[in-house]
């Protein structure tokens, strides 16, 4: 399916030595040493336990370098992008020493953000580098106050419960008096919001119904805009891919005819292709109408189940008024949700009828809540999931995170492993994740956000470690004009990302294959705790994140604080220390730190019990001695709480309400296609994007595009073309794959390609190499989450037809030193 | 199993409903939070049938108020206290704070030998909440003259175990029902033991938005 046309290896050397000039130094050269071999015989390697968001892994050294990294022997189905792991530490695209925008260097603040992803930067010595940063933070506290300082960083850079970025630059802050901070999480910012609501928990990290009782009890499995083969591959803590074993066995299930599955999803997913699903494919953003649609079955045919409804939910009869048409004159009929849709009146109640007459398991994403209203559908889904009365059975209900950290794998009985904390912030102003960019362009402004009323801060200072946010955040041109307002941007990152292009003052960071660390592997199996050894010295200059915040920390005053007097390997068997005595606790045993260091990981069993968890099922026993945490105890179909809000987005029922741009809007005839942004394959985000991998999957060096085998034909388009994708917020290039693997009117571009503006000189820039975000809009789902709606957007395509401009998103800016 | 009450919902500035049940506690026993004896657990708290013995008939979560009723003993003995508050119709082996305000205050394994019905009352979804009191016995060590100090402690574990991950979440940001299932999430990331986990818990609940 794939069409590949790579540069040549010897091209992309070339194109680097000539882009990059004589900056770029062998790592061997930087340390002016040449490593001893381990052995002495380069070629006999030595492996090293470590751990990584993909995975455990075992990484080797050969002559002192990083080879190659192989999967943990205990896991049976890995991630083939690992295989990238050494090429990511060695990109040319590391950050190699201390650097600062040259204007930035010599001016000050007085600078101003204009030459921000324009400008050189300038080779400058440790010393001088944290000797600005702690300036600039005195300097801006004393002119603007804590709540001016912003770190902002969500970081997945790396796994690992002692570097981890975000946490530490907060510590480092939390000392310094405070900063604004982000609550929420984009991955999921209408759902946290929402579900506590109506569930009163927060449902998307939660346990899920454990996969062994899928197997067992589940006849129908609805797969509702997830594909969990493609996201299972990386967890927040390092991933124990358990869902892979478990979806192989479920199709064993649907071999033997004792099992269905129903994927409703725009695209058709790999796992969906993999378990043989009907495809349904609705409109993007329609789900909570097609959800509308067939409750108006179940309620009309009299197929819900009313004593699920009466003992366990509130506010029925406001949603079966809703459903009637009773109390907005629309019936949401079948053939009303056919007409949003798009879908055909009969494939509506055929589906509702299938999945009441069946053990129903309805498996959604994240993906439908990143939508303008984007907490309908969730809330729809779990009003669909009570009509049918399945909640809290084996195999039945819904289930919103089978595809995230290999939700549904269970739960080890074992001990925890706390890591560094940020400590306490003394300054309360928080703003979702999402209104970063308003905030740095509207400071003052008032918002409403889940009943209360936030008001920007004025940001002067932004220092953001471990993260990218000109990739991640929405509609890129106007985050970058909000990214030119603060005084002082400071980035730390081991990498050149967009992010680190656009700061002032660059600090290179560590990976985590050149520091020590500890992790859980398994984010809700806790099957085990892992040694994160160094497998590398850090290369280059780099530092790691809390060495170097170590330094800022010490000429602020409070290093000691900071550091606790600890070192990095004390940190790690403090930490293992409170873990021994958790263990002790639970009467698990375990080794003594040393014996654990050395062996690389502890295992623990998986309880029998905890295979055949259910998901609410205590609460379906008893819901007066399990009461969920809403204020009447049960499901909230209709939430007087949110009645009291008084938004007119977020009605106090689940409701249909028209997006923003949908292809139902009357924009779509100005931009007919709309677009899709879910996460990619072969990177986590944008990381992994900067080494070959990208062979595996780029079409003419850009992002790929899925486009509709129609809408390329109306359109001239061949497959492996490159095109312009476009809309009045920007424009990208992308490599269109012309499938059948997508519903006509639809596109999908992967999020997490890196920028690359074709003229830097110039705002709006086209992005050369395919940045969803330069597409999507940045609004707030509505006053309730204020959550992020990638999933919102229209757009053109055309047949690009120009030469194609190089791509040199991977290329480190200009650096000069300042000796020259 | 059964129930108890806090007289610490009448530091609460929130509901009215709350300021109705402090009102009604106030006329009924004649405490109030500045009132001269009461005394809070700072911790998990076994809760005893008799001044001796092994019989056990629950625990106190911590935090939560009760009035020594009966003559101090030595200072390790254990001391007899009244508990009161609100259980739920068909689940009264949970005691909670007020009537919709599920606070922990108690768990009871069995009924207490002294336990007297106060009022029912039903709330605006049709549950009946049973305003409950009863004497029980502790041993006094686990008492403190405030409840400061055991939020003080709380609040560290907390800033402590629950900024690793993520930005510390402020108290106010989710009510005093949804903290506990959020704390059952998210406690797996946290090394809390159960104890631990209770004590946060109750400090969040405690400090938690009112709607």
């Amino acid at each position: 399916m794939n069409v590949r046309r790579p540069l040549s290896r010897r091209a992309l050397i070339a194109g680097g030595a000539a882009l990059g000039g004589g900056l770029l130094l062998h790592p061997d050269l930087a340390r002016a040493v040449l490593p001893a071999a381990p052995g002495g015989n380069p070629l006999i390697g030595t492996t090293t336990p470590t751990a990584t968001h993909w995975g455990m892994v075992e990484a080797t050294v050969q002559g002192g370098r990083f080879v190659r990294a192989a999967p943990f022997s205990g896991d049976a189905h890995p991630t083939a992008m690992i295989e990238a792991f050494a090429d990511s530490v060695y990109a040319k695209s590391r950050v190699q020493y201390p650097s600062v925008r040259k204007s930035f260097l010599k001016s000050g603040a007085a600078a101003g953000g204009e030459g921000r992803g324009r400008e050189e930067f300038v080779r400058v010595g440790w010393d001088e580098a944290l000797d600005l940063v702690a300036g600039e933070l005195k300097r801006v506290r004393a002119a603007h106050g804590n709540a001016s300082i912003f770190p902002g960083s969500a970081d997945w850079q790396s796994a690992g419960l002692l570097h981890s970025a975000s946490a530490l630059v907060r510590r480092m802050l939390g000392l310094f008096g405070g900063f604004t901070d982000c609550t929420g999480d984009p991955s999921i910012a209408a759902a946290m919001v929402i579900l506590p609501h109506i569930l009163g928990d927060l449902e998307v990290y939660d346990q899920q119904t454990a996969w062994p009782v899928i197997q067992e009890h589940t006849e129908l499995l609805v797969l509702w805009g997830v594909d969990p083969l493609k996201d299972n591959q990386i967890g927040t803590h390092p991933a124990d891919h358990y869902a892979y074993g478990a979806i192989e066995r479920f199709r064993e299930k649907v071999r033997a005819g004792r099992a269905r599955v129903i994927a409703i999803d725009p695209r058709r997913t790999d796992t969906a292709v993999y378990l043989g699903a009907q495809w349904v494919a609705p409109r993007p953003n329609t789900d909570t109408a097609l959800m509308l649609g067939m409750a108006h079955v179940l309620y009309d045919e009299g197929r819900y189940d009313k004593q699920f409804i009466e003992k366990y939910t509130v506010g029925f009869d406001r949603i079966a008024a809703y459903l009637t048409g009773k109390s907005d004159g629309v019936p949401k009929s079948p053939a009303w949700a056919a007409a949003v849709t798009g879908l055909d009146a009969n494939v509506i109640r055929d589906l509702a009828r299938r999945m009441a007459q069946s053990r129903s398991m309805l498996m959604s994403g994240y993906a439908v809540q990143r939508a303008d209203h984007g907490e309908q559908p969730y809330w729809m889904l779990v009003t669909l999931a009570s009509l049918l009365g399945q909640i809290g059975l084996p195999g039945g209900g819904f289930g919103v995170s089978y595809h995230y950290d290999n939700g549904g794998s269970p739960t080890a009985a074992a001990p925890d492993v706390a890591g560094i904390s940020a400590g306490e912030n003394p300054v309360k102003s928080v703003l979702p994740f999402e209104r970063v960019a308003e905030m740095l362009l509207h400071p003052g402004q008032h918002v409403a956000y889940n009943g209360t009323i936030i008001t920007y801060p004025d940001v002067h200072l932004i220092y953001w470690a471990g993260g990218n946010p000109l990739t991640h955040l929405w509609q890129t041109n106007k985050v970058v004009e909000a990214w030119r307002r603060p005084e002082t941007i400071i980035v730390q990152d081991p990498f050149w990302t967009a992010t680190a292009k656009f700061a002032d003052i660059v600090l290179p960071a560590t990976t985590t294959f050149e520091r020590n660390d500890i992790e859980v592997c398994g984010a809700y199996s806790h099957e085990y705790i892992v040694a994160m050894r160094k497998v590398i010295e850090p290369l280059f200059e780099s530092r790691n994140d809390i060495d170097i915040l170590t330094g800022v920390a010490k000429r602020l005053g409070f290093e000691h604080a900071f550091t606790e007097g600890k070192s990095e390997m004390d940190w790690i068997r403090s930490f293992y220390a409170t873990t021994l005595k958790q263990a002790a606790g639970m009467k698990i045993e375990m080794p003594a730190f040393d014996a654990f260091w050395e062996q690389g990981r502890v295992a623990f069993p998986v309880p029998e019990a905890a295979k055949g968890y259910t998901s609410h099922a205590d609460f379906r026993e008893n819901p007066a001695l399990h009461p969920l945490g809403t204020p009447s105890g049960r499901i909230e179909l209709y939430s007087k709480i949110i009645e009291g809000y008084h938004y007119d987005d977020c009605p106090p029922h689940a409701t249909w309400l028209e997006p923003v741009e949908w292809l139902g809007s009357a924009r779509a005839k100005q931009y007919p296609l709309h677009l899709l942004s879910p996460h990619p394959r072969y990177r986590l985000h944008s990381q992994l994007g900067n080494t070959w991998i990208r062979e595996w999957y780029e079409v003419n060096e850009r992002e790929p595009m899925w486009l509709n085998v129609d809408d390329a034909r109306e359109r001239g388009i061949a497959n492996g073309d490159v095109v312009r994708v476009f809309n009045e917020r920007g424009e990208v290039l992308a490599g269109a794959l012309v499938t059948d693997r997508v519903r006509r009117g639809v596109v999908v571009l992967h999020e997490g390609a890196w920028y690359d503006p074709e003229v830097p000189e110039r705002d709006g820039s086209l992005c050369k190499h395919g940045l969803v975000n330069v597409l999507t809009l940045d609004k707030g789902s509505s006053q309730l989450a204020q959550a992020n709606i990638a999933n919102t957007t229209l757009v053109e395509v055309k047949k690009y037809e120009q030469a194609l401009p190089p791509v040199t998103a991977f290329d480190p800016p200009a650096i000069s030193n300042r000796r020259a | 199993m059964r129930h108890v009450y806090g007289w610490s919902v009448l530091a609460d500035k929130a509901a009215a409903v709350t300021l109705t049940i402090a009102i009604t506690a106030l006329a009924l026993i004649g405490v109030s939070k500045a009132s001269a004896g009461q005394m809070f657990t700072q911790d998990v708290t076994p809760l005893y049938a008799a001044a001796q013995g092994s019989g056990g008939i629950g625990s106190l979560s911590p935090g939560t108020a009760v009035m020594p009723s009966g003559t101090p003993q030595a200072a390790h003995a254990r001391s007899e206290v009244v508990v009161e508050g609100w259980s739920i119709q068909g689940a009264d082996a949970v005691l909670y704070s007020a009537v919709g305000r599920r606070i922990v205050l108690a768990t009871l394994e069995t009924a207490a030998p002294q336990e007297t019905l106060i009022a029912e009352q039903r709330d605006d979804y049709g549950t009946v909440w049973r305003h409950v009191r009863l004497v029980g016995w502790v041993d006094a060590t686990h008492l403190v003259p405030d409840a400061a100090s055991v939020w003080s402690s709380a609040q560290k574990l907390y800033a402590a175990r629950c900024s690793a991950c993520h930005a510390l979440h402020a108290p106010a940001e989710f009510t005093a029902n949804q903290w506990p299932g959020i704390l059952r999430t998210m406690v797996r990331n946290a090394a809390l033991d159960p104890e631990q986990t209770a004590l946060v818990t109750r400090y969040l609940q405690e400090h938690a938005r009112a709607q």
